[in-house]
């Protein structure tokens, strides 16, 4: 069974935030398809950098705004 | 589920029934005959051409069932997940021809290594197939 990746993130909360923004929407602003996003959201793929960068781009907020280290998973 | 994930069920479906048919047709065929069979063009032609065929009215279907997704074009994602499936299945592969140049070696049965290189690959595309799903389903 592949290992989640320990990294946390608020992609469905500043999602919901920003007007109730669509799956579909957010994969099409930042090239991906729409399983990519919700596979993001679920924790089972962490996005390449490039990626992580553009969705932060899409809510204006910083890389650290939308993901974070999972501490309790390196332990 | 993905445009490619679905591909991948059903390809692996195809491929695994067609192979089984295959495999069974060139076992009955030698039992029959009391020697393994030599490689049949026609068998090969058939297992092909029903592979084919399956394979485009399979993905006419769900192509229409879901044209946005049929238009997608790979992602990151994607090439990761098919990336890693095509990397392990190619140990399957090595594996099976590793297995059947052996058994030359020691058989020197040239007819059985045509067979087991023909499973060897329908035995890893169809390792390919599982290992897509199983990626794009528990994570890369």
């Amino acid at each position: 069974m592949a290992k989640r990746p320990p990294i946390l993130n608020r992609v469905k909360a500043l999602r919901e935030a920003h007007d109730g923004m669509s799956q579909a929407a957010l994969a099409k602003e930042i090239g991906v398809t729409r399983q990519t996003v919700i596979a993001i959201e679920q924790g089972r793929y962490s996005p390449s950098l490039e990626s992580a960068f553009r969705i932060a781009r899409v809510f204006g907020v910083s890389l650290d705004d939308v993901f974070q280290w999972d501490e309790t998973a390196e332990s | 589920m993905s445009f490619h994930e679905k591909s991948a069920w059903i390809m692996g479906l195809l491929l695994s029934l067609t192979g089984l048919w295959y495999i069974n047709q060139v076992w009955s065929r030698s039992e029959a005959l009391g020697e393994t069979i030599g490689p049949n063009i026609v068998l090969i032609a058939v297992a092909t051409g029903m592979l084919v065929f399956g394979a485009i009215i399979s993905h006419i279907i769900i192509a229409a069932s879901s044209p946005e997704e049929a238009n997608d074009v790979e992602d990151e994602r994607d090439k990761q997940v098919l990336r890693r499936a095509g990397n392990i299945s190619g140990y399957v592969l090595g594996f099976g021809i590793f297995a059947g140049l052996w058994h030359y070696y020691f058989l020197a049965d040239g007819n059985m290594l045509f067979h087991i290189a023909v499973a060897s690959l329908i035995a890893s595309q169809v390792a390919e197939y599982a290992l897509t799903i199983l990626f794009y389903r528990r994570g890369v």
